[in-house]
C-alpha cells in the first residue's frame, strides 16, 4: 500500500498532496424494549486524495483504489481551479511509521457475536426488571476497527489501527404522560473488556429514570452551578474547545482579535488543555490525518489564552506550530480542525468547598449532549440536584444550561481536586462529520451566574 | 453481479434484498471571503438484508465486487438477528415522481464557483465587514434495489444545492447568518440566497434586551423544526410500537389547534425526500398525519407495520417521515409581526434534541432570534433561552402564515404560538 500511495503522489504537480486510505469494519447491536431491534455489520474501504495548488484545495473521495494516480490527478485539477495565492503549510517532521495497535485484552473482532448479544441482553433485562415504572429501554453497542494508511508528497507515511468500542444505555420510565430517561455510556479505544462488568452502572441508570419521574423540573433562572466531572468536560469541549479551533479564526481578523494569545479568559485557577496523545482516551491517535504527531496542547494557562488547535494550513497562516488536530471521521471525509481529548485541569478545592457557600444553586451531573455556535453554547445535564444552604437537596429534571463562553469562563470560580476522564460514548459533530470519537475530562467545577432554561 | 448473488443466497436464506447505490458529487466552497476548495467524489454502497428462519440479518459494504461477502455476513448475522413478521415486497405500481433533472449533470465546476462569487459580492456590498461563506454542489446517484420476491427497481436521483451567509464579529459578539437551498431540480439562485441572508443580518443590526417572561413566539419556516422534531418522533411507528411515543393510543383524537395540519408526502416532484419507492421497495405516498388538529396516522416501514398489525406507509426503512408539509394559514408574516405587542421570532436554535425531546419538552438557546415590540422587529435577542412543550405549543396556535418555504425536506409557513417561556437577563 505504501509504495502504491507514494508512487501515485510522485510528480503530481501540486504544491502539496496526500492520500489517506482506510479499511473499516463495524458491528452494531441495538436493543429497544425487550426485543433485539437490529444487528448489523459493515465493511468499507475507500480514501481521500487532497491536492494544494497556490493555496487552493482540491479534494477527491473514492471507493475505487485501483488507480490512485488518477484520483490524485483529479484532485490537482480541482485545486487548480481554486488557487490564487501562496500555499502555506506549517512545517512538520517527515515520518515513516507503522503504529502498533492500542492494547486490547480481548480484540472485539475475535469475540463471537453470540457473546456480544448475550452481554447486551443481560444489561437489557437488568434494566427492564429494575423497577415497575420502567417502560422501555434503548441499548446500543458498536465496535469499530479502522485501519488508516496515509502518505504525503513530502514523503511521510504512517499506518495506524484505531479501535473504538462504545456501549450506550438508556432506560425510559413512564407515569401517565410523563416520560423520563436515565442514560449512561462508555467509549474507549480498547477491546471487549471495556464493556463487560458494568451491571452496577446499568442498574443505576434504571433507578435514576424511575426517580426522575417524581423529580420536579428545575425552575428557569440564573444560578450558581456546580458541574460534575462529566459535565465539566462537556463545558471544556462545547463552550471553549470549539472556539479554539483555528479554522474559525485564521482568516478572520476580528476573530483573531478576540482569540489573541495572551488574552485573559478566566481566573488564575483555570487551566484548559487538549491532548491527542494521552493513552486510553477515545480521541487519541499517534498521528492526526495529515500525518502530524499528536501532542499535549495547553489552551488556557492560569486563565490566559496560550494556544489553539490547528491543521497544517491554519498553523502555517497564523505562524504557529502544528498541534495535530486535523481529523477525519472516516474514509469519505477530508480532515478538518477537530478536538481530541479536551480537559479542565484539577484544582485544589474539595467538592464540599464548592457547594458550601451556595444558598440556592444547582448541581448538574452527566450529560445528554451539547451544542455550540461560536461564543454561544447550550448543553443539558442527565440530571441535577438543587443546592440549598450549602447542602445537596432535591433531585431535579430538565436541566439545560446556556450562556456565552466569555462571560461563563470568567464566572468559573472554583475547581475541585477530583479530575476524571468521561470515557463516554457519543462524539463530536462538525462540518457534517459526526460522531467523531473525542474524550472529555474535568474535576468538579463551580460557575456563578449561569442561565438555566426551564419553564416558570 | 446482483443476480448471481441473489441466486447464490437461495437455499441459505428464505428471503434476500440487495441494494446498490452509485453516487457522484462535486462542489465549490467559499470560506472567509475566499474560494477555498473544489471537491469531487465517486462512491458505492452495497447493502444486503436477509431473512433466515424468521430472523433478519443485515450488512453493508462499499465494493460491488464483494457482494458475495456482504451476503455471507448478513446470513451469518441473521442467526442472532431480530425476529421478523414481514416479507420483502414483490413488484407493484407506484406513482410517477420526478427525482432527476438532466441539467444537473451538465453543471460545471466554474458555474459552481460563480455561485459563490456572486453571493460574496452581494453580501460584501451590504456590509464589507461580513466574512462570507458560500457554496454550491451537485450530487447524482443511481440505485438498484432487487429482492427474492421479484422486485427489481432502478432509480436515478439528482440534487443541486447552494448556500450563502457569513459571520459578523462586533466586539465579542459573533453573529452567524446563512441560508441554503437544496433541490432535486437545478434551482439555486445566489442572489436570492444572499438577499435572504442580508434581510436577517439587517434585523440583527441592533440588539434587543429581553426580560424573563411568557410571550408569543413566531417560528420561521426554519425555526419551526423546534416544534416539528418531537412531533415527527412521536408519529414514528417504531416509537409508537415501543411505547416511547406519547401519541400512542391517540389516533383519531384532536390533540392540536384545528388550524394545524401536517402531511408526510414522499411524492412531491423534485423534493429532497421524494422517490417512487421507499428504501425497501414500497411505493412512497402521501400520508395525512394531522388533519385539522386531529391525529390521523402514524408512519411505518414493513418490519414495524407487521409487528403493529398494519400496512407500511412507505416510510422504510426506519418509519421516519419523508417530506414534511405543514398546511399554510391566512396571515402574512408582516401581519403577524404587526399584531404582536411583545414577542420573539425564532429562526435558529442551539441544543435541540437534548433532553426529553420525545415528551415534547424543549429548552433551547436562541441562536438567531429577534424581538418584536409594538408590532415592529426591533433587533436581535441573544443569550436567551426558550422553553416549552411542543405538543402544548401546537395546541395553542395564535396564527399560521400564508407563505410557505422549503427548508431541506420541510415545507412550512411562519407559525405563531400563544405563549412560551423566555428566559433572559434583560
Amino acid at each position: 500500500m505504501k509504495d502504491q500511495m507514494q508512487e501515485a503522489l510522485r510528480g503530481c504537480g501540486a504544491d502539496y498532496a496526500d492520500i489517506r486510505i482506510e479499511r473499516a469494519e463495524e458491528t452494531n447491536i441495538v436493543f429497544r424494549g425487550p426485543e433485539l431491534d437490529r444487528i448489523s455489520s459493515s465493511s468499507s474501504r475507500g480514501g481521500v486524495a487532497r491536492a494544494l495548488v497556490k493555496g487552493g484545495w482540491g479534494i477527491v473521495t473514492f471507493n475505487d483504489i485501483s488507480d490512485l494516480r488518477a484520483q490524485v490527478r483529479e484532485a490537482v485539477t480541482c485545486a487548480r481551479l481554486v488557487g490564487q495565492e501562496q500555499s502555506q503549510l506549517a512545517e512538520t517532521e517527515v515520518v515513516d511509521e507503522v503504529v502498533p495497535a492500542p492494547p486490547m485484552e480481548r480484540d472485539f473482532r475475535g469475540v463471537a457475536l453470540a457473546e456480544k448479544k448475550r452481554l447486551l441482553q443481560g444489561y437489557n433485562e437488568l434494566i427492564l426488571g429494575a423497577h415497575p415504572k420502567i417502560q422501555t429501554t434503548s441499548l446500543g453497542y458498536t465496535d469499530l476497527h479502522r485501519q488508516v494508511h496515509f502518505a504525503s508528497s513530502e514523503g511521510s507515511y504512517f499506518q495506524e489501527t484505531r479501535p473504538d468500542i462504545v456501549l450506550g444505555v438508556s432506560a425510559v420510565a413512564k407515569e401517565g404522560d410523563l416520560v423520563q430517561r436515565g442514560i449512561d455510556s462508555i467509549g474507549l479505544p480498547g477491546g471487549f473488556e471495556a464493556v463487560t462488568g458494568l451491571e452496577g452502572r446499568v442498574q443505576a441508570v434504571a433507578e435514576r429514570a424511575a426517580a426522575l419521574l417524581s423529580a420536579p423540573p428545575v425552575q428557569g433562572g440564573t444560578y450558581p452551578v456546580v458541574l460534575n466531572q462529566k459535565f465539566g468536560g462537556v463545558f471544556a469541549h462545547e463552550a471553549f474547545g470549539h472556539l479554539s479551533e483555528s479554522d474559525f479564526v485564521y482568516e478572520n481578523e476580528k476573530m483573531r482579535e478576540i482569540m489573541v494569545l495572551g488574552r485573559r479568559f478566566g481566573p488564575e485557577s483555570l487551566n484548559i488543555s487538549e491532548d491527542g496523545a494521552v493513552p486510553g482516551c477515545r480521541g487519541t491517535s499517534a498521528f492526526d490525518d495529515e500525518g502530524v504527531r499528536t501532542r499535549q496542547n495547553p489552551l488556557i494557562e492560569k486563565g490566559v489564552l496560550v494556544g489553539r488547535l490547528h491543521n497544517r494550513e491554519t498553523a502555517g497562516k497564523m505562524g504557529e506550530r502544528v498541534t495535530g488536530n486535523a481529523r477525519a471521521l472516516a474514509w469519505n471525509h477530508p480532515p478538518i480542525v477537530r478536538m481530541t481529548n479536551t480537559y479542565i485541569e484539577s484544582g485544589t478545592a474539595t467538592f464540599e468547598d464548592l457547594i458550601r457557600g451556595i444558598d440556592l444553586g444547582l448541581y448538574a451531573l452527566d450529560y445528554f449532549g451539547g451544542q455550540t455556535m461560536m461564543e454561544m453554547f447550550t448543553f443539558s445535564a442527565a440530571y441535577g440536584y438543587m443546592i440549598c444552604n450549602g447542602q445537596i437537596a432535591e433531585l431535579v429534571r430538565d436541566v439545560v444550561l446556556t450562556g456565552n463562553v466569555f462571560e461563563t469562563l470568567e464566572h468559573m470560580d472554583m475547581f475541585a481536586n477530583d479530575f476524571a476522564w468521561a470515557h463516554a460514548g457519543g462524539g463530536c459533530g462538525k462540518g457534517g462529520q459526526s460522531p467523531l470519537p473525542t474524550d472529555l475530562g474535568s474535576p468538579h467545577v463551580r460557575i456563578q451566574n449561569v442561565v438555566v432554561g426551564g419553564r416558570q | 453481479m446482483i443476480e448471481r448473488a441473489l441466486e447464490q443466497a437461495k437455499g441459505r436464506a428464505q428471503e434476500i434484498e440487495i441494494a446498490v447505490r452509485e453516487s457522484r458529487s462535486s462542489g465549490a466552497e467559499y470560506e472567509d471571503d475566499k474560494l477555498k476548495r473544489v471537491d469531487a467524489s465517486q462512491t458505492t454502497a452495497v447493502s444486503v438484508r436477509v431473512i433466515v428462519d424468521g430472523k433478519v440479518g443485515q450488512s453493508r459494504g462499499t465494493d460491488p465486487q464483494e457482494i458475495d461477502a456482504v451476503v455471507d455476513r448478513a446470513i451469518a448475522l441473521a442467526e442472532f438477528g431480530s425476529e421478523s413478521k414481514f416479507s420483502f415486497p414483490g413488484p407493484s405500481a407506484a406513482p410517477e415522481v420526478k427525482t432527476y433533472d438532466p441539467e444537473i449533470a451538465l453543471i460545471t465546476r466554474e458555474e459552481m464557483v460563480a455561485v459563490g462569487a456572486e453571493a460574496l459580492e452581494l453580501l460584501k456590498a451590504y456590509n464589507p465587514e461580513i466574512k462570507v461563506s458560500a457554496d454550491a454542489g451537485w450530487a447524482i446517484s443511481t440505485r438498484r434495489l432487487v429482492n427474492s420476491q421479484g422486485l427489481d427497481i432502478a432509480t436515478e436521483e439528482s440534487s443541486y444545492g447552494g448556500s450563502a451567509g457569513g459571520v459578523l464579529v462586533r466586539g465579542t459578539d459573533i453573529l452567524w447568518v446563512g441560508r441554503y437551498r437544496n433541490w432535486r431540480k437545478k434551482d439555486v439562485n445566489a442572489r436570492t440566497l444572499a438577499e435572504q441572508s442580508i434581510e436577517y443580518f439587517r434585523y440583527a443590526e441592533r440588539m434587543a434586551p429581553v426580560a424573563t417572561k411568557q410571550m408569543p413566539v413566531i417560528f420561521t419556516p426554519r425555526g419551526i423544526r423546534v416544534l416539528l422534531l418531537p412531533l415527527l418522533m412521536g408519529v414514528n411507528g417504531k416509537n409508537v410500537l415501543k411505547g416511547d411515543s406519547p401519541l400512542a393510543g391517540k389516533l383519531g383524537q384532536r390533540i392540536f389547534s384545528p388550524a394545524f395540519s401536517l402531511t408526510d408526502d414522499g411524492t412531491v416532484d423534485y423534493a429532497l425526500d421524494s422517490a417512487r419507492y421507499d428504501g425497501e421497495g414500497v411505493p412512497r405516498r402521501r400520508n395525512e398525519v394531522v388533519k385539522g388538529g386531529v391525529l390521523t396516522c402514524f408512519l411505518y416501514d414493513l418490519d414495524t407495520a407487521a409487528k403493529a398489525g398494519v400496512e407500511s406507509t412507505g416510510n422504510g426503512v426506519g418509519c421516519g417521515a419523508s417530506n414534511v408539509l405543514v398546511t399554510p394559514g391566512e396571515s402574512s408574516f408582516a401581519e403577524m409581526v404587526r399584531n404582536t405587542d411583545e414577542g420573539i421570532i425564532v429562526e435558529n436554535v442551539l441544543g435541540l434534541g437534548q433532553g426529553n425531546i420525545i415528551n415534547g419538552d424543549f429548552s433551547v438557546n436562541l441562536a438567531l432570534a429577534y424581538k418584536i415590540e409594538k408590532g415592529e422587529i426591533v433587533g436581535r435577542v441573544k443569550d436567551v433561552m426558550l422553553a416549552g412543550n411542543a405538543y402544548d405549543a401546537i395546541n395553542h396556535i395564535r396564527a399560521i402564515g400564508s407563505e410557505c418555504e422549503w427548508s431541506g425536506s420541510t415545507y412550512a409557513p411562519f407559525l405563531q404560538v400563544e405563549a412560551l417561556s423566555v428566559v433572559g437577563k434583560g
